[in-house]
């Protein structure tokens, strides 16, 4: 149970870097003047952030993953319940690889 | 052609922030948190062999919150530690949380600096997938993000101190799919939130410019990028 100074002092650097740009865009945004672009812009990060989390790691996981993905994508359209869909996502992609 | 801005996106007006808000956020969030342990013990054990104390392990988790990261700098760990080296790592590969939440604005602005600046500490992929479907779909309760927030700190803190502790782990985490839930999730929301028509043009071009910035360029520019250019391209249709 001890803590290294060098150590300590990376942590703390990673902490206060990581924090930095966790409010770094909300503080600039801030201060920008309100306008139609900058709404629409916020309106469409999520979904645009979404498509490009999910779509390269599918493409690398390859045919598990896609056959996942459509679990998901099925569960999520017809349930909509999440972890109803995780499950069906998670046993496709251990299916496919059993096969 | 303009396009009618989205009618349930939440204006700055009537947004609250409530113990309720802030308890529904961390219930709502427990189901991902426990997708978010199984990455958390494995970081846990990983530390362990680089040879990170309990508490340095602990430590890190909670201040520095952010797995991606953390697990890059324990490739990076060599003795004496690179501290520049994992500190600049750290940084670049979270700068995709620069664009995330500035998009958290409506609910943040509202609140106050205290409330919004205390929030964002507890801001991970997770939490901010689960928080920002949940503004899209007219949630007024800024609370739940601080709440999603603390149900992802303190999973993720608990399993990397089980994984440090114990030195266990589920048998083969690939073999029984686990390494899918990550995307499961971003997968689920990202289908709850289709809109409609005009989602097609700023999803495609995030996704075309985010698969080629995955062949080409390292760690996570092609989050940045493919958010970037998706989102972009969607203000440019609706507001020109």
């Amino acid at each position: 149970m001890s803590v290294d100074p060098t150590t300590l002092l990376a942590i703390l650097l990673m902490a206060a870097g990581t924090y930095g740009v966790r409010a770094g865009g909300y503080f600039l945004i801030q201060r920008l003047a309100p306008s139609p672009f900058l709404e629409a812009w916020m309106r469409h990060v999520p979904g645009a952030m979404f498509v490009a989390l999910v779509l390269p790691a599918i493409l690398k996981g390859g045919l598990p993953f896609a056959a996942g993905a459509i679990a998901v994508l099925l569960a999520a359209r017809l349930k909509g319940n999440l972890i109803l869909s995780l499950v069906l996502g998670v046993a496709a992609v251990a299916a496919a690889r059993a096969f | 052609m303009p396009e009618a801005p989205v009618p349930d996106y939440p204006r700055t007006q009537g947004v609250r922030f409530t113990a309720a808000g802030l308890r529904a956020g961390y219930v709502r969030t427990i189901p991902v948190g426990l997708g978010v342990s199984l990455f958390g013990i494995v970081f846990g054990l990983v530390a362990g062999q680089k040879g990170l104390s309990v508490l340095e392990t602990g430590l890190m988790s909670a201040l520095v919150f952010a797995g991606a990261s953390q697990m890059l700098a324990m490739e990076l760990w060599t003795s004496p530690v690179p501290v520049l080296t994992v500190a600049i790592a750290a940084l670049v590969i979270n700068l995709r949380y620069f664009m995330m939440n500035a998009a958290l604005m409506p609910w943040l602005q509202p609140v106050g600096p205290l409330r919004a600046y205390g929030s964002l500490f507890f801001t991970a992929d997770e939490n901010w997938a689960v928080s920002v479907a949940e503004m899209r779909s007219g949630g007024r309760d800024a609370g739940f993000l601080l709440g999603s927030g603390l149900a992802i700190w303190t999973f993720w803190l608990t399993a990397t101190l089980i994984g440090r502790t114990t030195g266990t782990i589920i048998a083969d985490p690939e073999r029984v799919g686990v390494d899918f839930v990550g995307t499961a999730v971003f997968t689920f929301l990202l289908v709850r939130m289709h809109q409609g028509k005009g989602d097609w043009l700023p999803w495609t071009v995030a996704g075309v410019t985010a698969v080629t910035a995955a062949e080409f360029l390292p760690g996570f520019w092609y989050l940045i990028l493919g958010g970037l250019a998706g989102s972009i391209a969607g203000a440019l249709r609706d507001v020109r």
